[in-house]
């Protein structure tokens, strides 16, 4: 493996190149990212020489962190490095049990609430722990694969017969979701463009070749729609620590919509998307991104583009108030649970990468 | 995102080629002096970044895996920059070739040394190390290959954007009016409209309307200097040693599209795809502007990743912040403005839609405005600066006051208090530059028409703000508009120049090919050719070959009118071939008249002649009349009148005599 000259970096160029690569767009979707994502921090694993966790740990929080910090608009880069981090100092956990009760099987209930937390310490030599953690990211990995499989599973608990549901943009979980309930009942959809980015239209096409009645609509419809949606049914960027959304720009608008007429705002979220950042400011750093504002306005006009300030902003932060169920790949949540998933999710010191 | 999908249309292309590029460090102009007096033009920064690095940047995105760079001044720079950065290594998708070739002084001498060099295997794009772009060229590349398909000449698809008539993106010398072929996007008509005699005035010729079905005229296509180029191109520019630039390539295919057997495509890029070439101060403030607008996207500061540079902070108001800067309390940064790591403002100062280079000290009270200030300048207190550009390590001394178009070089001390409006460079250089204090000397430009006393300062200034966006500059934009015109009423007497030599030329062919009986179908050939070399209209070439035809015998002689019918009857399908529609008869007959009014000896000819004409079904009856009635209103034509009026009155009773017959 190559490496860079530069001491203070230490990337492998695999992620350099993965990093550019996601700049230029050639990953489509955020699933394709992260399963990337995992894929070469496995790779990390794979080839490096390990004697204990706490090598390991450095070295993929240092990739981790590398990746975190050029790609701040894709949280799940982010989150499968915590993940992975996770992952290791379970099996570390594990392995550690697994030898000190080889060595003492009787464990009093004493020893165990005044022994002081092995965890803390990954510097022990652990033989096996390269396989053990291969071993458990390969299952995360079907995890991931079969995450938009188990949504979608969940599809008919959601929808029901002659509902009017509401979506917006393009997404591959709300597709899925969508198609599933279609295949047992009978419903219509009502997709929003999100101009000028969204591809409502891509969404609606797609519906409706898996014959679901379906009409798109034009962003400054969507108020007047919403007293007729029975439900509102959205996917997500990222899912922050209090349960608020980084979604598609136009989703702010759905869901105060959807708060005034009192149409229930389901988030279809796969666990990976859930990071725990907050939103502190709307200015914040890498919270949105601008693109070009062609979409807005046309370059070649310019007797307007003199006099008027453009700005095309891509995502949108939802409060956690206006959404009223997660259905992530392990079933339904409630906004406010989801900093208990968090800690499920990633270990604590992991959340500062 | 939807512009980028180069991936998948890599995968159409065949596997086998690689897409290979051209990329010219140097623009072969002065505009950039004094800057590019020890930096080659590429590697002038652009909000920060050199124009080389946004090239590059863009070439690997949309596709390219092998690039040229083609060096020929301040190579060492070119070298070392390049070894310096994430070009060079291995794992770049892009590879750079470093050519080297210090002798050549324009595009035309570089892609002669390539042709030489054989480096170019196939199509390849060519464009200028100072362009900045989101536009995937694979589509274009493509395009290219389909229309090589029907098309076996085609040579190069110049690449167009839209951008409308007054579109502040478009530099004065790229405004072109180019006329398409619609279905085949050939390019049939190409004018530079700042090089034309009349910029007002546009000459289509008639045959490139007729002879298709469709084509479209574009007054509002900006030239993004990319074009896709097959490989007919190097040995073009081998063959041709007068092509020296682009444009003279594109005007010299398009003159003589049968003799090269080559023709040029058009291709215009979608609105929601950028490409412009920083090629003059204008532009270089443009596509500063559209960056910072985020045209440009993903090539926006923020998003840009270079090595060992820390990411752009992108805040309200387009305001991009690197990390760290140190702005004081009471400092104000708005609208559009840049601001490089470790640059430091001072307090109650204020920065608008300007660009702050690395490590730079702007001190306190200080003013900047619309203008772009390099790496470790030193600002102190007190100044104002507007629309200017500060060079690289500068300092301006206290309460100087640099405004509209000041440009200081690279290492320029401004003394304090000093108010400047011009170009100012640290050394005196070969000239002797008026010196204005320690490491500053004004810089004369050497062009031929600065010759009003501060028509060059005004000039620069032109070329950076020349915006509508700044409205309070009402007296300047009146000195523009003067200047202009004193380069209409200057630009006429060449025009006549060259109507006069083509005139002279197509006598002296017409003279020798009666001397050595050459066939007629060549005459025309030379004619034609000798058009083409003056740029003469269809219908003053009409009129000059009948002037020149029935001038060529000897007057002073009483034989004048036999040697004029021996020529004319040798000449006849030279007249035939020119003298084809009614309005070509008419410039007949004004060469007719004209001549009549000069030689005294011609006017008893003129009724035969305009028989012979007549029957030869040359002119025809009612262009004659209508001739011979403008003829009478005009007092100094009388003799003409006369001579003409037998054979007109024959002409009118033949007429009334076949009228009646056929009643």
């Amino acid at each position: 493996m190559m490496k860079l000259e530069n001491p203070k970096v230490q990337v492998q160029q695999s992620f350099l190149r993965f990093v550019s690569d996601v700049k230029q767009g050639k990953y489509h979707g955020s699933l394709e990212v992260t399963r990337k994502t995992v894929d070469l921090l496995k790779s990390l694993i794979v080839d490096g020489e390990f004697t204990n966790a706490q090598g390991m740990m450095s070295t993929i929080r240092t990739h981790g962190s590398f990746l975190h910090k050029s790609l701040p608009h894709y949280a799940s880069v982010g989150n499968m490095a915590r993940r992975v981090l996770k992952i290791v100092r379970e099996e570390y956990a594990v392995g550690r049990k697994n030898k000190s009760e080889e060595m003492d099987p009787q464990e009093s209930l004493h020893k165990i609430v005044t022994s002081v937390d092995s965890g803390e310490d990954y510097s022990s030599p652990l033989p096996d722990l390269k396989l053990s953690v291969l071993d458990h990211i390969s299952e995360f990995e079907m995890e991931l694969e079969t995450s938009i499989d188990n949504i979608a599973q969940q599809a008919q608990e959601h929808i029901h017969s002659n509902e009017l549901i509401l979506t917006l943009g393009t997404s591959k979980v709300v597709e899925s979701f969508l198609r599933k309930a279609a295949a047992h009942r009978k419903f219509d959809v009502i997709v929003v463009d999100c101009g000028p980015l969204g591809k409502g239209h891509e969404l609606a096409v797609s519906l409706a070749k898996s014959k679901i009645n379906t009409t798109v609509i034009g962003d400054n419809a969507i108020f007047g729609i919403m007293s007729r949606v029975n439900k509102v049914i959205i996917g997500t960027h990222t899912v922050m620590a209090n349960g608020g959304l980084r979604a598609l720009s136009s989703c702010h608008t759905v869901a105060l919509a959807a708060k005034h007429c009192s149409v229930p705002v389901m988030v279809l979220a796969p666990l990976y998307k859930l990071t725990p950042q907050y939103l502190c400011s709307y200015d914040q750093d890498a919270f949105n991104s601008y693109v070009a504002p062609d979409g807005v306005l046309d370059f070649s006009d310019h007797s307007t583009l003199s006099q008027i300030k453009r700005y095309c902003p891509v995502f949108d932060y939802v409060p956690p108030e206006l959404v009223t169920l997660f259905i992530s790949n392990t079933g339904g949540h409630a906004p406010s649970y989801v900093y208990r998933l968090l800690s499920e999710l990633y270990h604590p010191d992991d959340y500062e990468i | 995102m939807s512009r980028n999908k180069s991936s998948k249309d890599l995968d159409s292309l065949t596997k086998e080629d690689v897409v290979q590029a051209v990329v010219v460090a140097d623009n072969f102009s002065d505009a950039f002096v004094p800057m590019t007096n020890d930096t080659p033009s590429c590697l002038l920064p652009l909000v920060n970044n050199c124009l080389l690095d946004h090239t590059l940047e863009w070439l690997s995105n949309s596709g390219v895996q092998e690039a040229f760079l083609f060096c020929s001044r301040h190579v060492e720079k070119v070298k070392e920059h390049i070894k310096n950065s994430k070009w060079n290594s291995d794992t770049n998708p892009l590879s750079l070739n470093i050519i080297v070739s210090e002798t050549c002084l324009s595009l035309g001498d570089a892609m002669r040394d390539l042709d030489a060099k054989g480096l170019i295997r196939g199509d390849f794009i060519l464009v200028m190390g100072d362009s900045v772009a989101n536009v995937n060229l694979l589509p274009i590349l493509e395009k290219h290959r389909k229309l090589q398909k029907t098309d076996k000449g085609l040579a190069m698809t110049v690449v167009y954007k839209y951008a409308g008539p007054s579109h502040s993106g478009r530099a004065p010398q790229d405004d072109v009016l180019v006329a398409v072929d619609k279905k085949t996007s050939k390019i049939l008509f190409h004018q530079n409209r700042a090089a034309s005699s009349d910029p007002k005035k546009v000459h289509i010729p008639m045959e490139i309307i007729l002879e298709r079905p469709s084509v479209d005229i574009y007054n509002d296509m900006l030239d993004t200097h990319i074009s896709i180029c097959s490989v007919s191109v190097l040995p073009l520019f081998s063959d041709n040693f007068d092509f020296q630039t682009r444009y003279d390539f594109i005007k010299g295919i398009l003159m003589n599209e049968e003799i090269l057997a080559s023709s040029l495509a058009a291709y215009c890029i979608s609105d929601r795809e950028y490409a412009a070439s920083v090629d003059s101060w204008h532009m270089y403030k443009n596509v500063t502007q559209n960056m910072i607008h985020r045209w440009t996207f993903p090539l926006v500061p923020d998003m840009l990743d270079i090595e060992g540079e820390k990411a752009y902070q992108y805040l309200r108001g387009n305001v991009y912040k690197q990390h760290p800067v140190t702005l004081s309390r009471s400092s104000i940064v708005e609208d559009d403005s840049v601001i490089g790591g470790g640059s430091k403002v001072g307090e109650d100062s204020t920065i608008q839609r300007s660009v702050i280079g690395r490590n730079c000290q702007i001190g306190k009270g200080v003013k900047i405005e619309d203008s772009f200030i390099w790496d470790g300048c030193i600002v102190e207190d007190n100044c104002s600066i507007q629309r200017s550009v500060v060079g690289n390590n500068c300092t301006v001394g206290r309460g100087a006051v640099l405004s509209q178009g000041c440009i200081l070089g690279q290492g320029v001390y401004c003394p304090p208090g000093y108010q400047c409006n011009q170009r100012l460079q640290s050394t005196a250089g070969d000239e002797d530059f008026e010196k204005i204090g320690e490491s500053a000397y004004i810089v004369q430009l050497d062009d031929d028409d600065s010759d009003s006393e501060d028509g060059g300062t005004k000039q620069i200034w032109n070329e950076l703000f020349s915006n509508e966006n700044f409205v309070d500059d009402v007296d300047g934009d009146s000195d523009v508009s003067s200047e202009m015109s004193d380069d209409s009423a200057r630009s006429v007497s060449p025009v006549l120049d060259d109507t006069k030599l083509f005139f002279n030329e197509v006598v002296d062919s017409l003279k020798r090919g009666f001397e050595d009986k050459l066939h007629c179908d060549n005459l025309i050939l030379e004619i034609n050719s000798s058009r083409y070399a003056y740029n003469v209209s269809m219908r003053e070439v009409n009129l000059l070959v009948v002037k020149a035809i029935l001038s060529l015998p000897k007057s002073e002689t009483d034989s004048y009118l036999s040697q004029l019918w021996q020529l004319l009857t040798y000449f006849m399908p030279i007249l035939k071939n020119y003298i084809k529609n009614p309005v070509a008869q008419s410039d007949c007959l004004q060469a007719l008249k004209e001549v009549g009014l000069a030689e005294k000896a011609f006017l008893s000819g003129v009724p035969k002649l305009l028989n012979v004409l007549y029957d030869q079904d040359i002119l025809s009856e009612e262009v004659i009349l209508k001739w011979f009635s403008d003829l009478k209103a005009e007092p100094e034509t009388k003799d003409l009148c006369r001579v003409a009026d037998p054979f007109i009155k024959w002409l009118k009773e033949a007429e009334e005599e076949s009228e009646s017959e056929s009643d």
